[in-house]
């Protein structure tokens, strides 16, 4: 039974189950996950490999999203 | 300087191989509310909004701002945020990783003050994304060498600054404009500063392809109402254009006749 | 103003002396604006009048029966030398259309000589490949003067009717090979009452707007050499009478603000003199249109065209100054070209 680790979301310190995918975490926090993109250590994943991506210790995550601008 | 040029019987707006019925484009920064951004689209008929990308907000679950944004329109995703080149490419990939198309107006602001454009920067970044396939609408100073060399880049078209962002100053930069108009081949774009529809109105009679708006409409008391106003004061200075305003004309020294001569 | 033909045609139509009276205050106003009273002093010299073309309308040309005279090299340093004394320091040399009797290696060494009198060299000379021009460059020219006479083909056909001058797309594309080559002032014209007028001046204009356009850092002036007889044998184009030609001064001012206007000694003094008042701001002075000519005035041949201002560069550089005018000896410090 694994534990819980942290990794850092959009600059934040979250503690999160081991083994987490980038799935499960996004699900967590949008109600769109089409909507939605995610980017670990730096690097884009696609929205096909989230389930597939499994989250590690200190992981840093970015979920963005589109939002008003000029 | 009036262009060399002949009317053309339909006057079509081509940017990156699509035909817009529309030279107004949208900003849907600042607005109160999603509302008031959608009705603004829907009034003025705009085809092209710009949108931002930023980190979704962890505590609150926002309404996504594309449900605001009527089908059909297109996204141009710009790189607020952004202050270096390497900042705008990160944030032009993950524009294209959601999906929502190529369209990428390059704005790399390092500068809180004024809010003025790293050309330097710009053009870099411009580079690199048509290299990687993007459809690149730089925003600068304007300045006719960057210019120049954001064409050779291979920008689709050019935003110059009217005046700063949010300043509702109108078009401070128009000789340099012109200068643009007159001497580069892409269209040119005007972006920031464009306070009242008369200023987009005079953007349009010298020459420019299109305005971007977004302050003047989102402020005002009654975006929608306004989003409209700027639409017409751009058809109605398209048209003043393609018409061709009669030029200023310098007043004479008085002196003694130039041209008696030829008549004695 | 949009310089279609239909508006230039419309120009010359108009017989209003107040119009005119008011296109050349305009006029003259972009001028002083953008050029002062500043007049930039040239001389020119015709190495050669070896020619291999046949253009109906040239003193010199092929089917002329004049003596064909092409100065050596200690012949060429004697004219350079007899012209630098007069204080002018931008030399145009000028040959006929023969690329075997003027050859590259010819002109190099014209250039080569001149540059120990002349601050600013420029040609007058065949149209000639890219990499020739640039070798010229490379000897030290800064500067090539062509002219497509006119932009009408068919016409172009009719006056030109031997020689390398009848590729009319080789002589138009000379700018252009000009600029990537490096030079740094072209001169285009065309002749006026050789072709038709209004389509020829739109023509010229717009292949000058192309340029400007495309090759933004060169130095633009434009020539209207107006058919003359030569030695009393007139030719049948139409001529172009002074109204119409101080018209054409006015309206290049005006569409091109910041471009040379050139009038050479094709034109008499007293429209010179007037002309510098207008838009005017490159003359020549103290000419001779005969092969060398400067070291021994007297012993000539024939001239490539009448000379009509007749004044010694000494006379026409004290006329500038008595009149306000600012006689620009040397807008430019040759340095190494590269």
């Amino acid at each position: 039974m694994s534990g819980h680790m942290e990794i850092t979301l959009n600059g934040q310190t979250k503690n999160i189950p081991g083994n987490a995918s980038l799935q499960a975490l996004a699900e967590q926090y949008t109600k769109e996950p089409t909507r939605v993109v995610a980017e670990l250590d730096g690097a884009i994943i696609t929205r096909d490999a989230w389930s597939r991506t499994i989250l590690k210790a200190g992981s840093k995550v970015e979920l963005v999203s589109f939002v008003g601008g000029g | 300087m009036p262009p060399i040029a002949h009317q053309t019987a339909q006057d079509s707006f081509e940017l990156g191989g699509k035909i817009f019925s529309s030279r107004f484009l949208l900003g849907t920064g600042k607005f109160r509310n999603k509302g008031e951004l959608k009705a603004s689209i829907l009034s003025s008929n705009a085809r092209i909004v710009t949108v931002a990308l930023r980190r979704i907000d962890l505590e609150r679950h926002d309404e996504n701002i594309l449900e605001y944004i009527p089908d059909g329109v297109t996204l141009l995703t710009n790189t607020s945020g952004a202050r270096t080149a390497d900042e705008a490419i990160r944030i032009a990939r993950l524009a294209r990783a959601s999906g929502q198309g190529d369209w990428i107006k390059v704005e790399v602001i390092n500068d809180s003050k004024y809010l003025l454009p790293d050309n330097e920067e710009t053009i870099k970044a411009t580079k690199a994304l048509t290299a990687e396939g993007f459809i690149v609408l730089p925003y600068i100073s304007p300045d006719l060498y960057v210019a120049r060399r954001l064409v050779e880049a291979g920008a689709t078209a050019i935003m110059p600054l009217g005046s700063f962002i949010g300043s509702n100053m109108g078009l401070r930069t128009r000789e340099f404009i012109q200068v643009l108009i007159n001497e580069i081949r892409v269209p040119m774009i005007v972006d920031a500063g464009i306070g009242a529809p008369s200023h987009a109105c005079e953007a349009m009679e010298i020459g420019a392809a299109a305005v971007l708006v977004n302050t003047a409409v989102a402020i005002a008391d009654n975006p929608p109402m306004m989003a409209k106003a700027f639409a017409q004061a751009v058809e109605a200075g398209r048209a003043a254009y393609l018409s061709g305003l009669p030029a200023k004309r310098p007043q004479g020294e008085a002196s003694s006749p130039l041209t008696g001569f030829l008549f004695e | 103003m949009n310089a279609s033909r239909e508006n230039i045609q419309a120009l010359l139509d108009d017989n209003s002396p107040e119009r005119l009276e008011a296109l050349a205050r305009e006029a003259a106003h972009l001028t002083r604006q953008y050029f002062g009273r500043a007049i930039g002093l040239y001389t020119p010299l015709y190495l050669s009048n070896h020619c291999a073309s046949h253009c109906v309308y040239c003193g010199f040309h092929s089917h002329h029966k004049i003596t064909r005279i092409k100065l050596s090299a200690e012949q060429i340093d004697a004219e350079l030398k007899a012209i630098s004394r007069t204080g002018v320091q931008n030399i145009l040399l000028l040959t006929g259309e023969s690329p075997q009797a003027t050859p590259l290696e010819y002109l190099k060494e014209a250039v080569t000589l001149a540059k120990q009198y002349f601050q600013g060299i420029a040609l007058e000379v065949y149209p000639m490949p890219e990499e020739d021009y640039h070798a010229l460059y490379l000897s030290g020219a800064d500067g090539v003067t062509v002219y497509q006479e006119t932009y009408e083909r068919t016409r172009y056909a009719e006056v030109h009717l031997g020689g390398q001058k009848k590729d009319y797309d080789f002589r138009w594309g000379a700018p252009t090979r000009l600029t990537r080559a490096g030079m740094r002032q072209i001169s285009l014209g065309i002749l006026l009452g050789l072709g038709p007028l209004a389509s020829d001046l739109c023509a010229l204009y717009s292949h000058l707007r192309e340029l400007e356009t495309e090759f933004p850092g060169v130095e633009y002036s434009l020539s209207f050499p107006r058919l003359r007889t030569i030695k009393a044998k007139s030719f049948a184009g139409t001529p172009v009478d002074d109204i119409t030609f101080v018209k054409i001064l006015c309206l290049t001012r005006i569409l091109f603000p910041r471009v040379g206007i050139n009038l050479s000694t094709r034109e008499s003094a007293a429209f010179r003199n007037k002309a510098l008042e207008l838009s005017v701001t490159k003359i020549s002075v103290g000419s001779r249109t005969t092969v060398g000519g400067y070291k021994d005035p007297d012993n000539t041949g024939a001239p490539q065209f009448d000379i009509a201002d007749d004044r010694s560069a000494a006379e026409t550089i004290r006329y500038l100054k008595e009149h306000g005018f600012d006689p620009v000896f040397t807008d430019w410090r040759r340095i190494e070209n590269t």
